[in-house]
């Protein structure tokens, strides 16, 4: 088999594995769902529901099957893309969630670069340091970082720096007049497509305060993974053999600890992805941003359970992909771990 | 020998690390010197302060405390800054560890990694990639020039260790140490890897000190050895005296360790009792509860490296034992 | 050649730490954060009758005052004293916090020693079942069940400990193969010891120090989502003095009394920080190895 195949068998396998996360996340949902209660038909309807009504939902939804033939009955709901629907508005969650999921995107990955910009040269900074005052102190800074209640942080930062010094915008993603025809759904995205200059720094703008709040509890995480990582490489073997080549300590770390350190920052940054998606139901609503997170945040206050479920059965499934692209990026970045999975150099 | 000054002088040198309660000194006061072209050995059990001897002649471990005096190039290594100890690492001293596979960067090319001594020279890329293929080429990696994309994980054993040792020696340094090299090799490689560091050393190379603490590796080899026990170095002789004749009972332990194709396994004998360790020391000589020719008064008393007199020009040899000038052969008389 | 000469060596650049447990001084740091986990249990326990108001006694006349000598921290959007709530809050974010962790480290153990001695299938079921749990952020699966529950703090605490035992039954499985297959417990194995004693008496006891460890670490995150799901408006509901919920019913009043909102979220800033410090130091002290890794060096 060539080292293509390999890496393609590999990923078949890492598809596979990926598959089964979602069908058992799948299988949690469902079970949450019969874990409502009181009359699921009920309930499913609305409490405003005429009996006759309900009756039909319960038709509809096979609620009047065996449990084994309504689960298998939902599964082939899912697999054709029906989340459920939204006991507030009627209206199909897959419908509203599409619309919304790039401005989640579009915050979730800012954070990212956010943190990734900050945590790893902090996580560098604290592992050149090792076991001195800095190291102790970016120790403390990233354990605060990581206890932070996200909520809160995103109203501090509202009152402060939009309210108080009115720096940034408090709310929304563009301001109403600056809006740039809908492409990618991405305002800032949207804005640079059209040659739109103010609106893009307009969306920027409103994109700061959410993505910072966003990204600080991660930035602990993110420097603490960096530096262990790198602390590891520093005590390693070849470390010595750097140093005895007469390089810098510096060096060692830019060009020897980082490189072997990449693997698990690259990994950790993409199960990140999927743990920041989620996080978006604490920031986006009181950010004002139509993203999946606020729509979540919503269908709670609403009451709306079966959104909820549908929203965290979906949130789910984009965690489990985050991981397996993970893995993936691993055996790209990392040619140990080529070799272990693949076993020849791609 | 003559009145060249040595490339290498090492000068009682101590070397302490910090434990849970207070300093425990690793070397006690260990001088050698090394001479252009010569090839030293030093030996002694696992554990007795050969590494250290060499990781702390550049000072490669922070948390260890380094004194005496090791000079180089007209400099002391031991109170020189870390930017002239940079410029010594890898240009004036080349160092090879016992295990190539942890010696090399999992994720970094082996063309990038032996051609690094010389980058951070600021020598041209593409100069430093030519002469790294050319050491590889001497060293018998085939194929250099390709290999030299490759990464560690493709070599085998023995591949590795040439790399290591091309790392060592491409920038020319004037003492090549090499720390158990063939340690991690087996037996057919080690001999190829032996024959390497010899002709490295051949015609105008680096002054080599080859640390091994198998002495079968040593006879054909060196032209000196040092033998080192509990962080001290107990005897050093010229390679044929040392065989010939081993003054301490702890070399001629060592001796006898040594496996000959002329006795059976059942004659080989091992020095009874555990080796000594730094963080338990005993008083007197730290061979003595080991010993079987200790008198009492080697409990109390350490004794010091002392030249013994030798009829033969040139042949003076140093001894730390205070029945040497009665033992012959490593047997008291 | 001799074993003694041939012992196969491995360079060490730096010093290996040895597993030294209890016997090291505690510093003043460690003394610190025990101590502040301390008064917080305390305080959780006793802060509701130590309150010098009545949390939650509404006076419309008096509503988002600024603190002062009566009202230590103001008062909220209905005239509650926030500094009352606060002390009462400490009871449903902290005890919540703990009972979740301590159930769930409980439920882990139970399963673990189960699913490593009941043979393989067992175990490779609730192997997947722990990976498809873990596979969804704790946060989500804490929603989805609180709110098919129903939303209370209640439902909250009971979502969290379905959503985190697996990750305690992993880390619980992981020790317990490791202890069983070490010399003295297959020494005992081989004297015909019952399984059961095997398991109570010889593999637990050195298998759960790390499920302590994670335990500890973990009160402080619990601390953040708890709170979180009631901010959500999935766990405790409203005239409740939890800390999330008072965030939230805070956040109204932002633009004129920021306190309001200010308070309870330090406060569980606060708390779950010092959890988290306290559970860097037990590790540190537990698992040196693993410390020194993570940081609290072993000194
Ligand atoms: N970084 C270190 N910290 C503490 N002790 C060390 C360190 N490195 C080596 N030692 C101790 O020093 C002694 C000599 O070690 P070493 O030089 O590695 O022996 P060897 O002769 O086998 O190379 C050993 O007892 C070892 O435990
Ligand atoms: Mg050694």
């Amino acid at each position: 088999m060539s080292v293509d195949q390999r890496v393609a068998t590999y990923a078949a396998k890492r598809a596979l594995a990926c598959a089964f996360i979602v069908w058992g996340i799948a299988t949690l949902v469902f079970l949450m769902i019969k874990a409502i209660p009181g009359d699921e038909a009920q309930s499913a309807a609305g409490i405003t529901a005429t009996p006759a009504q309900v009756e039909q939902v319960r038709h509809r939804l096979g609620l009047d099957h065996s449990l084994p033939v309504q689960y298998v009955d939902y599964l082939g709901r899912l697999a054709h893309g029906d989340l459920g629907t939204s006991i507030v508005s009627f209206r199909p969650v897959r419908e509203e969630l599409t619309e919304r999921i790039p401005a989640s995107v579009e915050l979730v990955g800012s954070a990212m670069l956010l943190d990734v910009l900050v945590g790893v040269p902090l996580g560098m900074l604290a592992a050149a340091r090792f076991r001195r005052t800095t190291d102790n102190v970016v120790r403390w800074v990233a354990i605060l970082a990581s206890a932070v209640p996200l909520f809160w942080l995103g109203l501090m930062l509202q009152s402060f720096v939009g309210l108080k010094l009115d720096l940034l915008p408090l709310s929304g993603s563009q301001t109403i007049g600056k809006e740039s025809p809908r492409v990618t759904g991405m305002a800032t995205v949207d804005a640079l497509l059209a040659g739109n200059l103010s609106g893009f720094g307009d969306a920027v703008a409103h994109l700061v305060l959410p993505a910072v709040t966003l990204s600080i509890p991660f930035i602990g995480f993110v420097s603490r993974i960096t530096r262990s990582s790198i602390v590891g490489t520093l005590q390693s073997d070849f470390a010595s053999v750097v140093r005895a080549k007469g390089a810098s300590e510096s060096r060692i770390v830019v060009r020897h600890a980082l490189p072997n350190s990449l693997g698990p920052i690259v990994t950790f940054a993409a199960l990140q992805f999927g743990w920041m998606f989620s996080a978006t139901v604490l920031v986006e609503s009181i950010f004002g941003r139509p993203g999946v997170g606020s729509y979540l945040a919503d269908s709670v206050t609403q009451k709306d359970t079966f959104a909820v479920l549908g929203l965290v059965l979906f949130i789910g499934t984009v965690v489990a992909v985050a991981s397996a692209v993970a893995d993936m990026i691993q055996l790209l970045v990392d040619p140990r771990i080529r070799a272990a999975q693949v076993g020849a150099p791609a | 020998m003559t009145t060249v000054p040595p490339v290498l002088d090492v000068r009682d040198l101590t070397v302490d690390v910090r434990a849970a309660h207070g300093p425990v000194r690793l070397l006690h006061g260990v001088s050698l010197q090394l001479r252009r072209g010569e090839r030293v050995a030093l030996v002694g059990e696992s554990g007795s302060g050969k590494s250290v001897f060499a990781r702390s002649l550049i000072r490669l471990d922070d948390a260890m405390t380094v004194g005496g005096s090791v000079q180089f190039d007209g400099a002391d290594l031991v109170t020189a800054s870390e930017r002239r100890l940079r410029e010594v690492r890898g240009q004036g001293i080349g160092l090879v560890f016992q295990d190539p596979l942890s010696s090399l960067d999992p994720v970094k090319r082996i063309g990038d990694q032996v051609m690094e001594p010389l980058v951070i020279r600021g020598v041209p890329k593409r100069e430093a990639r030519e002469r790294a293929r050319d050491v590889l080429d001497r060293l018998g990696v085939p194929n250099a020039a390709r290999r030299m994309d490759a990464y560690p994980h493709e070599f085998s054993g023995g591949m590795r260790q040439r790399v290591c040792l091309a790392m060592a020696i491409v920038a020319e340094p004037a003492v090549l140490i090499a720390d158990e090299p063939t340690t991690a090799l087996d037996v057919r490689v080690q001999e190829q890897v032996m024959q390497l560091i010899e002709e490295i050393s051949a015609d105008g190379g680096p002054a080599v000190l080859l640390i091994t603490h198998d002495l079968g590796l040593v006879a054909g080899f060196a032209h000196r050895v040092a033998v080192m026990y509990a962080g001290r170095l107990i005897e050093v002789a010229g390679v044929d005296d040392l065989y010939a004749d081993p003054r301490h009972p702890y070399t001629r332990g060592l001796l006898d360790s040594v496996p000959r194709i002329d006795l059976h396994e059942g004659d080989l004998t091992a020095i009874p009792g555990t080796p000594a360790s730094p963080f338990h020391p005993v008083g007197g000589c730290p061979f003595h509860p080991r010993c079987a020719a200790a008198l009492e008064h080697c409990a109390h008393e350490e004794p010091l490296l002392t030249v013994l007199p030798s009829p033969m020009p040139f042949h003076d040899r140093q001894v730390a034992c205070h029945r040497a000038g009665e033992i012959v052969h490593g047997r008291t008389a | 050649m001799t074993d003694l000469l041939q012992r196969p060596e491995r360079l060490r650049i730096r010093p290996r730490v040895r597993r030294r447990t209890a016997r090291r001084r505690m510093t003043w740091s460690e003394l610190a954060t025990y101590g502040a986990v301390l008064v917080l249990l305390v305080l959780a326990v006793v802060g509701p009758w130590i309150a010098p108001h009545d949390p939650y006694l509404v006076d419309q006349r008096n509503t988002l005052l600024a603190p002062s000598g009566e009202h230590w921290l103001g008062t909220d959007g209905t005239g509650r004293d926030l500094f009352s709530r606060l002390l009462a809050g400490a009871r449903p974010s902290i005890i919540g916090a703990v009972v979740t962790v301590l159930a769930a480290a409980t439920i882990g153990v139970v399963v673990a020693a189960i699913a490593a001695t009941a043979g393989r299938v067992v175990d490779g079921i609730v192997m997947r079942i722990c990976e498809v749990v873990l596979s969804l952020p704790v946060m989500m699966t804490g929603l989805g069940l609180a709110v098919a529950l129903g939303p209370s703090q209640k439902s909250a605490v009971i979502a969290l400990i379905l959503a985190s035992w697996p990750s305690f039954a992993r880390l619980a499985r992981s020790e317990i193969r490791r202890v069983m297959v070490s010399p003295h417990v297959e020494a005992a194995q081989v004297l015909g010891v019952s399984r059961w004693r095997l398991l109570t008496k010889h593999v637990l006891p050195n298998s759960l120090d790390t499920v302590y460890v994670k335990a500890a670490m973990d009160v402080g995150g619990v601390i953040v989502i708890i709170s979180s799901l009631s901010f959500i408006g999935a766990g405790a509901q409203a005239p409740s003095a939890e800390w999330g919920a008072m965030v939230e019913s805070g956040s109204r009043f932002l633009n004129n009394a920021w306190w309001v909102t200010g308070a309870p979220g330090l406060a569980i800033l606060v708390t779950s920080a010092a959890f988290s410090l306290a559970g860097d130091a037990l590790r540190a002290r537990l698992d040196p190895m693993l410390s020194s890794s993570l940081g609290e060096a072993p000194r």
